[in-house]
């Protein structure tokens, strides 16, 4: 074989799969990857997070002091499940695609099998984060409320307020990061396909 | 869009296939492929600021993405246990068919992937139609040692795609 003669053929040989349209989707991603400062990637986020999570946390207390009943419990429990274990998987998950270039295995497995019932990945994304919202302003409306008897209307205001401001924070900020891993989630995606 | 990312942009699209190509002899399955082309294109564009105008860009291009490819091995070895679990690999092999349908280019490709890293490097810039000197700035050795190295390549892989067991069909 004679290698200089395979230089055409070799040069033949190009990327199958994702679409031009895909890939271009895919740098640009990068690109807005360089805007990010490490704070803003990396610390401000968690921070933000762990406030969503705090103000979370203290309003389910307040829903076990003020529902003791078993049904109301187990509501509160299911809440917990859906405000907390969901979102956390999910974003330890993308921390850890961030930090390391590389979807967790068991990321890739569940984004095989939703696409193998003709879901995309990100629309299924698009659903957690659209349900986490809900939830999360259910909380930030309906729990002061159920004070409003013992609170008077300023503090009442107050608790809503602040509520309302970490989930615009949270919730932008999720926005952003999700909107910011389409393209290259949606990259992996298609590779799955 | 600024004209820094514009011009990132049009790097990127001309020299797609060279990634691809690169990627492809530095990885062992298709996700490392895509996993390595991303890398490298993520950066090309860290560096872009870097550029000085001195080389080529393409010789740019091609000094970041072999290291960076080098470096992908690397990691690559200090977590081997990254295997995929059979179903999955299986999706991921129909997404992404054989590198060639030219029998010599698959028998050519398992053949380079035989090959020690710096090897695998210079025979991918010569295939690329780099000159010696090209070659040597982008792996840092002289224009001789190219060109004997070179010599030296061919040889290798003439011996190995002439074994009687060799790779792919």
């Amino acid at each position: 074989m004679d290698l200089d003669s395979l230089k055409g053929k070799w040069k033949d040989l190009q990327p199958a799969g994702a679409s031009d349209s895909l890939a271009e989707a895919n740098l640009k991603g990068i690109i807005g990857r360089r805007y990010n400062g490490l704070f803003v990637r990396m610390a401000l986020p968690k921070v933000l997070i762990a406030l969503g999570y705090l103000y979370w946390g203290l309003f389910l207390t307040v829903f076990f002091h003020f529902f003791p009943t078993a049904l109301l419990q187990t509501l509160a429990i299911g809440a917990i499940a859906l405000l907390v274990v969901i979102p956390v998987l999910n974003l330890t998950a993308f921390f850890r695609y961030y930090r390391t270039g590389r979807l967790s295995l068991p990321v890739g497995d569940a984004m095989a099998i939703v696409q193998r019932r003709g879901r995309s990945f990100m629309q299924t994304q698009y659903f957690l984060f659209a349900l986490n919202l809900v939830l999360m302003a259910l909380l930030v409306v309906l729990v002061p409320l159920v004070y409003a008897e013992d609170l008077g209307p300023g503090t009442m205001a107050t608790a809503m307020g602040i509520g309302a401001v970490l989930l615009a924070l949270v919730s932008g900020w999720m926005w952003r990061f999700y909107r910011r891993k389409i393209h290259r989630i949606n990259a992996f995606a298609e590779n799955m396909r | 869009m600024s004209n820094k990312e514009e011009a990132y942009l049009q790097l990127m699209r001309d020299n797609r296939a060279r990634i691809y190509r690169i990627a492809r002899v530095y990885s062992n399955n298709p996700q490392d492929v895509k996993d390595l082309s991303q890398e490298i294109a993520y950066q090309v564009w860290k560096s872009f600021d870097s550029f000085r105008n001195e080389s080529a860009r393409s010789t740019w291009l091609h000094r970041i993405a072999i290291n960076t490819a080098l470096q992908y091995l690397r990691r690559q070895k200090r977590r081997p246990d990254q295997t995929w679990p059979e179903g999955l690999e299986m999706v991921a092999e129909e997404a992404a068919p054989p590198a060639s349908n030219d029998r010599e280019i698959r028998q050519l490709m398992h053949a380079i992937q035989q090959l020690k890293e710096l090897d695998k490097a210079i025979v991918l810039l010569y295939l690329e139609e780099k000159s010696h000197a090209e070659i040597s700035a982008i792996v840092n050795l002289s224009v001789s040692n190219v060109g004997t190295r070179i010599q030296r390549i061919k040889q290798k892989l003439n011996r190995i795609l002439t074994e009687p067991n060799h790779g792919p069909r």
